[in-house]
Formats: structure tokens, C-alpha cells, sequence
């Protein structure tokens, strides 16, 4: 008995793992709780990276993750495969952090708990790049560059730091971005575009 | 010099480069036209290296780790999700000012739509009833026209806007032994009206009552007139009816709360 449940364990998991996003979210719609373990698998480091370079804030970024994961679950019953899985699932983390960007806005609410963030961050909108005496270790010049990529990003305004995001630090296709954001490709392309030059000219010295 | 013939073809085909490589993939191999197009135009060469270290400088990020109770914290959240949903306290729906605001006013309207529909329900006519004593009726004649003037429920109008109004109104509780009226009566009346103490009363003398007549409009656009003499005595208002052809008929404390306007 407890061989034949192994057996069937193991085929379970099987067809998990290589039923496609589609057939997880109907299963999921269905009550299948490994079906919505395994699109968690697939996703949540996508999505928790996605929001995070959003955002700018780890632990808000977890939260938001979840509540994307979250929403997926309560609506997978009303899912529609018009657009690919992926597509609506990065609809619903954009359309969470665009809300979360906003309310900051609003609230002028500033996060001090994301370990991310170092002193130099706090003025989001000006660039503080290293000192100019040659730094000797490596990994110092890596974290520095990173920083400052982090920064340039975060600086960027809010439309253009969507699409740049999906499609520079994601490599969402232009399809996708179109499909996510609604927007028309011309304008996808001309803000994608028009974010490079902002970070071209930040980045000058890592470009 | 670049004659004027060859400067947009020249301009056309770097835009087209650019164009090219700004939608490329990441990782796609571009295309020899391209590079050797790049090879030949410094400023396309300078654009397509500026672009692509860009591209190389934020793929390489550093991809944020998932924290390890990340799954555990989504479960909990989903089974705190689903204790919400089926566990909503009736007063939830309170924090939602506008939702509130809504309900109240639904809630108004509809105790006011259904007061209106019950105290004066058009429909509810009452059936047949025979109507004894204190009403004493002397001929079959006077009970029928008394029951047409309780069972029209249309609004009486008068032809005359001068005309002043007696408005009598029989609420669905004023039982008139065992009758329940439920409809609305208007009488119209020629009489001068004066008021006291908030409600305005029909001046006749107590002791002689003066016959006025009243105009009664059905519900078929029929219409009758009735000589009335309506007496009130205090607060408390006594209708009579006069026929020509029977005796007094009266009716005292069947219509309480009678209002005169």
C-alpha cells in the first residue's frame, strides 16, 4: 500500500513538473495545492527580483511577491489564457509595485529597514558615485558598480524604470512588455529607449 | 563633404542600425550587416558599444535571494486569506465609509417607500364589510355611498384650485369595527379653513351644521357630489354625512387623526 502511494507521489510530481503554466493555474483553479507549489517554484525568484528592482526595498518586496502569489491563488479559477501565464502574472507584480511606488509617493514614506540600502541611497533622485581614488579590491568595485546601477535604476521615472526593468534587467521580450503594460510597441520601444540614455548618462563612468 | 544626395541615405541606414540594435535581444547574434555598418560609422560603433556595456552592466545584477521561509509565509497568508473570507464580521462593511453611506440611504429610502406603499397601498381595497354601529345607516342608499367614500382611494381634485382641501386619511390600523380600511380618502370641501395649534380645522357651528358639498372622483373618471357636513368637535374630528334623502349619519372618533389642510 504504502508502495503503490510512493508510486503515485512520484508520478504526481512528475506531471507537475512538466505540465505547462497553463495546465498549473487550471489544476490550481481546481484546488490542487502542488500544482500552485510548482508555479511558485517557476516564478518567485522572477517576480521577487522584478518588484525588488521596482521598488527598491527587500522586505517589501517579499510581501508584494507574496501578495502576487496570493492573488494568483484566490483568482485561478477565473484565469484566462488570453496572454501567456507569465505575461499575467507580471501584470499583477507591476501593477502592485506601480501602487506601492505611488503610495510612497503620497505618503512620502520612506523605508529604512531594507538591508539593501545604505546611507548613500537615502536621496533617490541624485547619483553619489564612488570616490575617484582607484579602489583595490574587487569586490568593492563590483558592490560600488552594483550600487550604482541600483541608484541609477531607482532615479529613473516610474514609466521608464517599468519597461527598462522588464526588458534590460528581466529580458522580457517586446511582446510581453506590450501585453503586460498595454501600452502600444512604438511607445514601449521609444521609453525603453529614452530610460538607456537617462542611465547612459548616469553610468557614464561604468559605460 | 557629404553631398546633399547621399546625407539621408547615410543618416536613413545609422537609424536603421540603431533601430536594430536597440530592440535586439541580449543575447542574440547581431547580424553581419550591422557590424560591418558599425566598422565603417565611428558614431554607430560608439552608440553599439555604449548600448551593449549598458545592457551587459544591468543583466548583471545580482539577483536577490528568495528568504528561505518565503513558501511558509505565502501558506500562512493564504489560509489567513481564506479564514477572512469565510469569517467576515458583520461590521467590516463599516469601515467603508461609502459603503456605509449607501446602505444608510438604501435603508432610509426603503422604509420610507415602504411606509408609503403600506399606508396608502393603492390596490388595497377593502372587501366588503358591513359597517354597524356607531355608523347608522337609515336607508341602503346612505351605506353605499359611505363605503364609495371609504373605497376611493383616487386623490380627489378639485376643479377650482381655490378650492379648499379636507384631506382625511385612514391608516391600515384605524379599524372601523373589524374593517380595516386601507385607503386614502381625500374629501374636497367648500368651507373656509383657520388654524390652531398646528392643525387647521373646518369652522362649522356645533349646533347647526352647515350642509357643504363635496366632489368625489372614482377611479373610472365617474364622479358624484354629496352634501357633507363636516363637524369638529376639539381634537377629536366627527364626519358626518348627510344624505337629502335619509336621516344624519355619523360617525364620531372613526377617523382620529384626521388632518385638514
Amino acid at each position: 500500500m504504502s508502495a503503490l502511494s510512493y508510486s503515485a507521489e512520484l508520478d504526481l510530481t512528475h506531471t507537475v513538473s512538466s505540465a505547462t503554466d497553463h495546465e498549473l493555474v487550471l489544476a490550481v483553479g481546481q484546488g490542487d495545492e502542488a500544482a500552485f507549489q510548482e508555479i511558485v517554484q517557476r516564478y518567485r525568484s522572477q517576480i521577487i527580483n522584478f518588484i525588488y528592482r521596482m521598488i527598491n526595498d527587500y522586505d517589501r518586496a517579499i510581501d508584494l511577491s507574496q501578495e502576487t502569489f496570493l492573488r494568483i491563488y484566490t483568482s485561478a479559477n477565473r484565469y484566462q489564457a488570453t496572454y501567456s501565464f507569465s505575461t499575467y502574472i507580471y501584470r499583477i507584480a507591476s501593477n502592485l509595485a506601480i501602487s506601492e511606488l505611488r503610495q510612497r509617493k503620497r505618503r512620502r514614506w520612506i523605508s529604512f529597514f531594507s538591508p539593501f540600502r545604505g546611507k548613500d541611497d537615502e536621496q533617490e533622485q541624485e547619483m553619489d558615485f564612488p570616490a575617484q581614488a582607484p579602489l583595490q579590491d574587487e569586490v568593492m568595485i563590483d558592490t560600488e558598480r552594483r550600487k550604482a546601477v541600483t541608484t541609477a535604476i531607482q532615479s529613473l521615472p516610474e514609466k521608464y524604470r517599468l519597461t527598462l526593468v522588464m526588458r534590460d534587467v528581466e529580458g522580457l521580450s517586446y511582446e510581453q512588455i506590450v501585453d503586460i503594460t498595454g501600452l502600444s510597441e512604438g511607445t514601449v520601444k521609444s521609453r525603453i529607449n529614452r530610460a538607456r540614455n537617462l542611465l547612459k548618462d548616469k553610468l557614464q563612468k561604468y559605460v | 563633404m557629404i553631398s546633399n544626395k547621399e546625407l539621408p541615405l547615410t543618416l536613413t541606414e545609422c537609424r536603421m542600425v540603431r533601430e536594430t540594435l536597440e530592440s535586439a535581444d541580449f543575447d542574440v547574434v547581431i547580424p553581419i550587416a550591422i557590424i560591418s555598418h558599425c566598422k565603417k560609422c565611428l558614431t554607430c560603433q560608439s552608440y553599439s558599444h555604449q548600448l551593449s556595456n549598458l545592457r551587459k552592466l544591468l543583466r548583471s545584477q545580482m539577483q536577490v535571494q528568495t528568504p528561505i521561509d518565503f513558501d511558509i509565509k505565502l501558506r500562512q497568508k493564504i489560509a489567513a486569506h481564506k479564514h477572512a473570507s469565510l469569517n467576515v464580521p458583520w461590521w467590516k462593511w463599516m469601515s467603508q465609509p461609502a459603503l456605509a453611506a449607501t446602505a444608510t440611504a438604501l435603508t432610509i429610502v426603503g422604509i420610507l417607500i415602504g411606509a408609503d406603499y403600506f399606508y396608502f397601498m393603492p390596490g388595497a381595497k377593502p372587501s366588503e364589510a358591513t359597517i354597524s354601529t356607531p355608523i347608522a345607516f337609515s336607508t341602503p342608499v346612505a351605506k353605499k355611498e359611505f363605503n364609495n367614500l371609504l373605497n376611493n382611494d383616487e386623490i380627489l381634485t378639485s376643479k377650482n384650485s381655490d378650492t379648499p382641501k379636507i384631506a382625511v386619511p385612514i391608516s391600515p390600523t384605524n379599524k372601523i369595527n373589524n374593517y380595516n380600511v386601507l385607503a386614502t380618502q381625500r374629501i374636497l370641501a367648500n368651507k373656509r379653513l383657520v388654524k390652531s395649534n398646528g392643525r387647521t380645522y373646518l369652522i362649522q357651528p356645533r349646533n347647526r351644521p352647515e350642509k357643504i358639498n363635496i366632489e368625489i372622483h372614482y377611479g373610472d373618471n365617474s364622479s358624484s357630489t354629496l352634501p357633507v357636513s363636516a363637524i369638529i368637535y376639539g381634537a377629536k374630528p366627527v364626519v358626518t354625512i348627510d344624505n337629502p334623502d335619509t336621516s344624519e349619519i355619523r360617525s364620531s372618533g372613526i377617523i382620529p387623526e384626521s388632518k385638514i389642510f
